[in-house]
């Protein structure tokens, strides 16, 4: 969700800073999230500026400390401003969960259900912001990697995972743009999900291209969007942002919004099969999500990479192991 | 405001600083001492009554919550289940309904039941003081109508069952909480703040991400989640006590006559006893309690198949009113059939309790979640309190199951909502209808005798409505 200017995420960031620095002089779990993550050199910097600054004291920056906050609970206000991506949930992780499961039991008859039913799968969740779709994932049992650009959004998503360290341990974030993992990481995920990002990102094609490499043959995508129509026009930009303010005001840009068959097309331009294209619609008065046929304003798009899951016999097996 | 917060952010930091210093810095065996950091588990029941018994017991038996954290806290001690039975009855007895049983069934306590002590209702017949009016319901079918069984045996049966989960659920008895803590209010989550703390008298702190509160009518999580109550006192006391009757029947029907003083029920115990549950005015309830045995024993006979409260009036149109449904070709008072008298009370088994009607405004807030007689108290006359503690045991169990197949956390309030809606739907309308009942029968006013004995009639003619009536007070 890189939905900022660069001026606003530049102050946030100097304000995640200092909470993380407050933090770890004061409170172990958060310390922790800063250990994990001492290879990041320009962190490093930050943090020592910080402490030769203070002089070793405890000085909080009051401002700084109240701006982590505001944003951390932006994003986790289950009845706040992202209200709508919290109860979007709801519908993809079923989707997430059931793609993933299809692909060890195509039949999809294994109606047992587990306690970690995505043990053993390595997911990758593109443009994963706060992490509100990553932490079900992996209580899921599933290995989520999220990944976005922005930094606070990052940030963010850290601190929330030591919030409930136990069931999310098998969660971790970096701050990457997927383009730049798209090589090094090649073929290394059994599943890849593009939620709600795809419609803030200028070159698609390219992103679309990434997200299929990323997953190994077998392996499935998912995508979340808004489709390009009057109608999202007219009830995802000026109802939901300006009216509602179910959305932040400014967050989309209508002409960057795909149209189901343009993303289709992208997406078997890399040789991917189409597994499922739906439309999602979502409730304002209740706030709840559910699925239709019709794909005029939100959509979620399933595609499958050909050739034999080379993870699902791994995975199949972990997982019984896992619970036996 | 934001310095307020502020500090709000230090304290809640600070006793965690001492820690990570004591950890780090301090060599062992220095003076101090720091408290560790609670422990947390996913789902702490408060309260092992029957109805949190049943909650802790059915999450143990889930296959979804396999590798979840329960714990169960209860002030009182263990109940040994593994005593024989005393011959002697509980006085305290609940009627089940199918939807309980089917609870029960899930993880394996309706056989410990079944295999201890039980008695099948296979009809019940409710009549008035007042009028000739009755209505019995009968369950030919395969589901039977309901089953009586005493508090204790119960109660074991699913205790027996939550030993069964072993590891999968924690319990701790003589556990009295003291104080909860409970999330909301800040701007700023912390590993503290955010989940539902509970402080138990020995000092221990615990925190959940879901707490349920089980534990009973005067529920502590409830008032300390703020959770307001609409009550009412009915002014009226419950008798309870075992009664052998004068010989051995088939004894599988229950009784409920409608007095001028409020409600008398005899539920089967067993081919030789019946639990009494008499709900009258404190006055007569304390006479009752006093009166020797013998002159008790006369008391309830007496209550069963006296004549005096007749009402003329009420008994003519009501002989008009079944002319009328058997030339419309309906059945109308179906035959009634002739209570047990009662010859003995067990010695001891006579109780009182005050009776009263509650209900919690919300069942749940956000990480707090209210089940049985904590969210719900109904008059014991439809034998509703315990089934609908059950029914919401159920429910909570289902969706929590589901809420875990999606990752979500289980205490976060949106599935908690859900639970709410669909319970008070049920739970308010059937209070509603028992306390409607009991308000009907609770006079002797002519034109209310009238119309509760010709509806009283219709219903029994009307098989439909009758059969909604028993699909109803079995869900
Ligand atoms: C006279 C009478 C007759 C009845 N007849 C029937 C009937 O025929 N059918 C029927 O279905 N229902 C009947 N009921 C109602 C039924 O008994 C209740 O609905 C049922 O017992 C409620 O169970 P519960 O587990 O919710 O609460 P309770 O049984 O009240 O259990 C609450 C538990 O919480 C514990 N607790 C409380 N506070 C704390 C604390 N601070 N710390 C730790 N533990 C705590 C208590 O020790 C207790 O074990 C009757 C009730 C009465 C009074």
């Amino acid at each position: 969700m890189n939905i900022l200017s660069g001026t606003v995420r530049t102050i946030k960031n100097a304000g995640s800073w200092a909470i993380l620095r407050v933090c770890q002089s004061y409170r172990q779990p958060v310390a922790s999230v800063v250990n994990t993550h001492r290879n990041h050199s320009s962190y490093n910097k930050v943090c020592c500026r910080h402490s030769e600054a203070s002089g070793g004291t405890n000085t909080i920056d009051d401002e700084e400390v109240a701006l982590f906050s505001r944003h951390a609970n932006e994003w986790w206000n289950e009845t706040g401003e992202f209200a709508a991506l919290h109860s979007l949930n709801d519908l993809r992780v079923p989707l997430v969960r059931d793609a993933l499961l299809a692909q060890i039991t195509p039949s999809g008859d294994n109606k047992t259900l587990k306690p970690m039913p995505l043990a053993g799968f390595n997911i990758l969740d593109v443009g994963c912001g706060g992490g509100i779709l990553s932490e079900p994932l992996a209580r899921l049992g599933a290995n989520v990697t999220g990944i976005d650009a922005s930094e606070e959004g990052i940030k963010v998503a850290k601190w929330h995972k030591t919030l409930d360290p136990e069931a999310l341990s098998r969660l971790n974030y970096r701050c990457a743009a997927i383009e730049n993992i798209a090589t090094a990481e090649a073929e290394t995920y059994d599943g890849l999900v593009a939620s709600e990002i795809i419609e803030h990102v200028t070159d698609q094609r390219g992103f679309v291209t990434a997200c299929c490499q990323l997953v190994k043959p077998g392996g499935s995508i998912v995508f979340t969007t808004l489709s390009r129509t009057y109608l999202s026009y007219a009830l995802g930009i000026v109802a939901a942002e300006r009216i509602l303010r179910i959305v932040p005001a400014g967050a989309h840009d209508w002409k960057k919004f795909v149209l189901p068959d343009e993303l289709q097309d992208m997406i078997r331009e890399n040789g991917m099969n189409i597994r499922l294209v739906h439309g999602m619609m979502f409730n304002p008065l209740t706030s709840r999500w559910s699925w239709i046929s019709d794909t005029s304003i939100n959509y979620a798009i399933h595609a499958v990479k050909p050739g034999k899951s080379a993870s699902s016999s791994e995975s199949s097996s972990s997982s019984d192991s896992d619970s036996g | 405001m934001l310095s307020s917060r502020l500090v709000q952010f230090r304290s809640m930091c600070l006793p965690v600083v001492l820690c990570s210093r004591h950890k780090r810095n301090i060599h062992v065996g220095k003076q101090l001492r720091c408290r560790s950091k609670p422990e947390l588990y996913d789902v702490v029941v408060c309260g092992g009554g029957m109805v949190g018994t049943a909650m802790a017991a059915a999450l143990g038996h889930e296959p979804m919550f396999e590798g979840k954290r329960v714990l169960l806290l209860e002030a009182g001690p263990k109940q040994n289940y593994n005593e024989p039975l005393p011959e002697k009855f509980f006085n305290r007895t609940c009627s089940l309904n199918a939807g309980a049983v089917s609870l029960l069934r899930s993880f394996g306590a309706w056989e410990n039941i079944l295999n201890a002590r039980c008695q099948e209702v296979k009809r019940m017949q409710i009549w008035d003081a007042c009028s000739d009016s009755i209505i019995t319901f009968n369950h030919d079918s395969l589901e039977n109508l309901a089953y009586v069984a005493e508090n204790n045996v119960i109660l074991a049966g699913i205790l027996k069952q939550l030993d069964a989960a072993g590891d999968r659920v924690h319990v701790k008895y003589g556990a009295t909480v003291k104080d909860y803590k409970l999330p909301g209010g800040q701007s700023f989550d912390t590993e503290q703040s955010k989940y539902a703390c509970v402080q138990l008298e020995s000092g221990e702190e615990i925190r959940a991400k879901l707490m349920i509160g089980a534990d009973g009518f005067k529920s502590m999580l409830r008032s300390a989640a703020n959770i307001p109550t609409i009550s009412w006192n009915y002014n009226h006391v419950g008798v309870v006590a075992s009664l052998r009757l004068a010989e051995p029947t088939e004894n599988n029907v229950a009784w409920q006559r409608f007095l001028k003083t409020g409600p008398i029920a005899l539920l089967p115990l067993s081919n030789e006893y019946c639990n009494l549950i008499w709900s009258t005015t404190p006055e007569e309830s304390k006479h009752l309690m006093m009166l020797p045995a013998e002159s008790f024993v006369d008391a309830v006979n007496h209550a069963f198949w006296s004549d005096e409260h007749k009402n003329s009036a009420a008994q003519y149109t009501n002989r008009l009113f079944d002319g009328l449904l058997t030339r419309l070709g309906l059945e109308g008072s179906s035959s009634q059939q002739l209570p047990p008298t009662i010859i003995e009370v067990d010695k001891g088994s006579r109780a009182m309790f005050p009776l009263s009607l509650s209900h919690a405004t919300q069942y749940v807030r956000s990480r707090v979640a209210l089940v049985g007689d904590a969210a719900h108290r109904v008059h014991p006359m439809a034998g509703q309190g315990v089934n609908l503690g059950f029914g919401d045991v159920a429910l909570l169990r289902d969706l929590l199951v589901s809420v875990v197949y999606e990752g979500k956390d289980v205490g976060s309030l949106g599935h908690l909502l859900k639970y709410e809606t669909q319970r008070q739907r049920h739970v308010v309308v059937s209070m509603a209808s028992v306390d409607g009942l009991y308000r009907l029968y609770g006079t002797d006013v002519t034109p209310v005798v009238l119309l509760r004995s010709l509806g009283l009639q219709a219903t029994n003619a009307l098989r439909p409505l009758k059969e909604k009536m028993i699909q109803f007070a079995a869900n």
